[in-house]
């Protein structure tokens, strides 16, 4: 049985058999308790779990009974390295495994398979409406809608707001490497352990991935945030899936062009140690997989309608992606060229910081996708807000930002930065970095030649949440191989 | 599959084959420099009394000198080891030319901070024996180790030994500031497993290796929230079905 996952938008909803199914499977699982390894609390908490925030917001009863594994399948989600692809790949696949497995016994569908959201489809013109399914109080002649039953924020669209004035992309869909040397950025992310909370965030991770969580679950500051802003509760919502299937999705087609570099190296493919990557089955069992069975062909590999629609990837050529294996961090091709003096506190009002410069860029910087690029690092960055947004400009020395242009600025979105900042928990507190391409502003701020230093100025947009700090901001450049 | 794929995969990874080899660069030298012995001459007889006989009529077993440059010795050899994430951190903080310098910066400082805890954990181990007596001064040294693995402390000590500090332009004191604070929270996590190899009267060094292995093991484990547990090493030795046991509280509420 081939399990094929569709576009909500072709499935001739609203209310197709396969959303129908879903929330219907949503709602059962509710039911069930916290420590049955099939229950909705019990699938979300795998991802992440603020334990006393979800009995605050009655999303667990008093006393709730804790599974005797909670240590060892709780908080697993891997963010920030490069990690986050395969994990959340055997997350849907455990997901859709156990709801598959439930709606076939009620007379469903054997096949039953996830939708996703196709946000990005240029040729959806509600794409990034938040699919109506989502948003119905009812259902199936009047049931209470299981999948619109989360906290959201205001917004029923994706796009650029007044707190995080930025868009989702396919910019991602165009980086040929997987695995980023230090300081630069790479389609899956850097080398990384077992991370709830890693260090830097992958293209694909970046941009869809985090934009698509925080503009969906911001901003209802002062009061909680949705649940899709915090990884502690993002799971909780039903939409979190379909929004996942979509960045899972996005690997898959990203994976089919032959002018991509899939990493395949021992440390990746085995995943990390000792803690490994543990699901539950439809009948409750745990199981541990490893980033090597989530690959093309292998075990927990899924299968999609279209690998186009909205995936910035043309029709597959032969071949399929390149498998290569990375190189070790420390002999990358990635230079460091510039960081700061200081540490920083990001507010509302902007702060300057002064990057001492070693060296310019090249004169053949080349453009996005192209292999010598110029990375802004945004690193060290913590705070108590459960994501956080800064806007950096760059300019030259003294300049004054208002006269630089908006594309000079460049909107990080920081997701899962309370998690990061805190030592009590499965990060360490080493807070979270964001890494943006500004090869485009860099060419133009060195076409002069050697410049000995930049400014950036960072502030969190109009409605920025609690104070940040940044602990570094530097510049690395990727040499040509 | 593959736990054992995986774990070694892991030691492939990063700087640790290279600090491996310091590692065990260290443990020849204990074994083999002429020179070498002091502490594993002393260990096992460190009652107050017996230091006091053995000034009398072997001093040379408690020069001063001889006993720092043995604790150094062990340090590197048993220490090392536990640092690649930060010591990789700290590397690709700087340009390739400082690679080197910040390097030395982190290792130095990192083996400085351990080689003066010798000031605390000596004296330790000398009123652990004296209480105990010989005898009894290993075991009473391994449960204090294991209690103190299972605590909330030890949790907390852990965790901040993953922290990465600012490497910035000066690189040379940033990267001592990572190592120093790195070597003060690895203290904090292992002070009671470095009294254990000074307890017993033979097979010193096989027991330092012993201990550094499990000290590795407990390292090598993602950080976690405080509370009482079965000693994290014993998943990365036996396997997550041994670590099941332990505390799932309240995290602080958004």
């Amino acid at each position: 049985m081939t399990r094929t996952r569709t576009d909500i938008a072709k499935l001739g909803g609203p209310w197709s058999e396969t959303m129908v199914w879903y929330a219907r499977a949503v709602g059962e699982l509710r039911t069930r308790a916290f420590d049955q390894p099939t229950a909705w609390t019990y699938l979300a908490a795998i991802h992440g779990v603020d334990f006393q925030g979800w009995l605050n917001q009655n999303i667990l009863p008093p006393n709730p009974p804790i599974p005797q594994e909670a240590r060892r399948i709780f908080n697993q989600c891997q963010h920030a390295g490069w990690f986050f692809l395969p994990w959340h790949r055997g997350y849907l696949h455990a997901f859709e495994a156990i709801l598959g497995d439930w709606i076939a016994s009620q007379g469903g569908p054997g096949d039953w398979a996830l939708p996703y959201w196709n946000y990005l489809n240029t040729n959806d013109p509600n794409a990034r409406d938040i699919p109506s399914e989502f948003v119905d109080a009812t259902f199936d002649g009047g049931t209470t809608n299981p999948l619109s039953q989360a906290t959201r924020g205001p917004a029923t669209t994706l796009g650029p707001q007044a707190w995080i004035p930025v868009d989702i992309s396919l910019n991602a869909q165009t980086e040929t490497i997987y695995t980023s040397d230090p300081g630069t950025l790479g389609y899956g992310g850097p080398i990384s352990g077992f991370a709830q909370q890693g260090n830097a965030f992958g293209g694909n991770e970046s941009d869809p991935h985090n934009l698509v969580h925080v503009m969906v679950g911001g901003d209802n500051s002062p009061s909680p945030q949705g649940w899709m802003f915090d990884p502690n509760f993002a799971a909780l919502d039903p939409l979190f899936w379909v929004h996942h299937c979509n960045i899972d999705r996005l690997w898959a087609a990203w994976m089919t062009s032959a002018a991509h570099s899939q990493e395949t190296s021992r440390p990746w493919r085995n995943g990390p140690f000792p803690r490994q990557f543990t699901m539950p089955d439809a009948n409750g069992n745990l199981n541990v997989f490893i980033p090597s069975e989530t690959l093309p062909g292998e075990a927990l590999a899924p299968t999609y309608d279209d690998l186009v629609d909205g995936t910035g990837i043309p029709p597959a050529a032969s071949g399929g992606p390149a498998m290569v294996s990375a190189a070790p961090p420390t002999a990358g091709p990635s230079r460091l060229i510039g960081v700061n003096d200081q540490s920083l506190t990001v507010t509302g009002t902007q702060v300057r910081s002064r990057l001492a410069m070693s060296a310019a860029p090249t004169q053949t910087l080349g453009a996005v996708g192209g292999q010598q690029r110029v990375f802004l690092n945004v690193e060290g960055v913590k705070g108590q807000s459960a994501s956080g947004v800064v806007n950096v400009t760059l300019t030259a020395p003294g300049a004054d930002p208002g006269d630089a242009g908006p594309e000079a600025t460049k909107t990080l979105v920081f997701f899962g930065l309370a998690n990061a900042t805190s030592v009590e928990g499965p990060h360490g507190g080493s807070g979270l970095s964001q890494i943006v391409d500004i090869t485009e502003i860099a060419t133009r701020l060195m076409s002069d030649g050697q410049v000995d230093a930049l400014d950036a100025h960072l502030a969190q947009p109009e409605g920025g949440g609690a104070e940040l700090t940044v602990d570094r901001i530097s510049i690395y450049i990727r040499e040509e191989p | 599959m593959g736990r054992f794929a995986a774990f070694t995969a892991q030691l492939s990874s990063s700087t640790l084959p290279y600090l491996f080899a310091l590692s065990g660069a260290a443990y020849l030298a204990l074994i083999l420099l002429p020179q070498g012995g002091a502490i594993a001459e002393l260990c096992g007889t460190l009652t107050v009394s017996d230091l006091g006989r053995l000034l009398l009529t072997a001093p040379w077993l408690v020069s001063p000198g001889q006993l720092a440059f043995d604790w150094g010795v062990m340090v590197v050899a048993m220490m090392t080891p536990l640092i690649a994430p930060l010591l990789s951190h700290a590397r690709r903080s700087v340009t390739a030319e400082r690679r080197w310098a910040a390097t030395i910066a982190f290792l130095g400082a990192y083996w400085a901070v351990w080689w003066a805890s010798f000031l605390m954990i000596f004296p330790l181990a000398i009123a652990l024996t004296t209480v105990t007596g010989d005898d009894a001064g290993f075991p009473a040294a391994l449960l204090i180790a294991m209690i103190y693995s299972a605590s909330p402390a030890a949790q907390r000590a852990r965790n901040a030994c993953h922290v990465r500090l600012r490497i910035g332009a000066h690189v040379f004191q940033d990267s001592a500031r990572q190592g120093f604070f790195t070597g003060l929270r690895c203290i904090a996590a292992c002070w009671p497993w470095m009294l254990v190899p000074l307890t017993v009267v033979t097979g010193h060094t096989a027991l330092m290796a012993v201990i550094a292995f499990y000290l590795f093991a407990d390292r090598i484990t993602p950080p976690a929230q405080p509370g009482w547990q079965i000693p994290p090493a014993f998943e990365t030795l036996f396997g997550p079905t041994a670590w099941r046991a332990g505390s799932f509280g309240a995290k602080t509420a958004r």
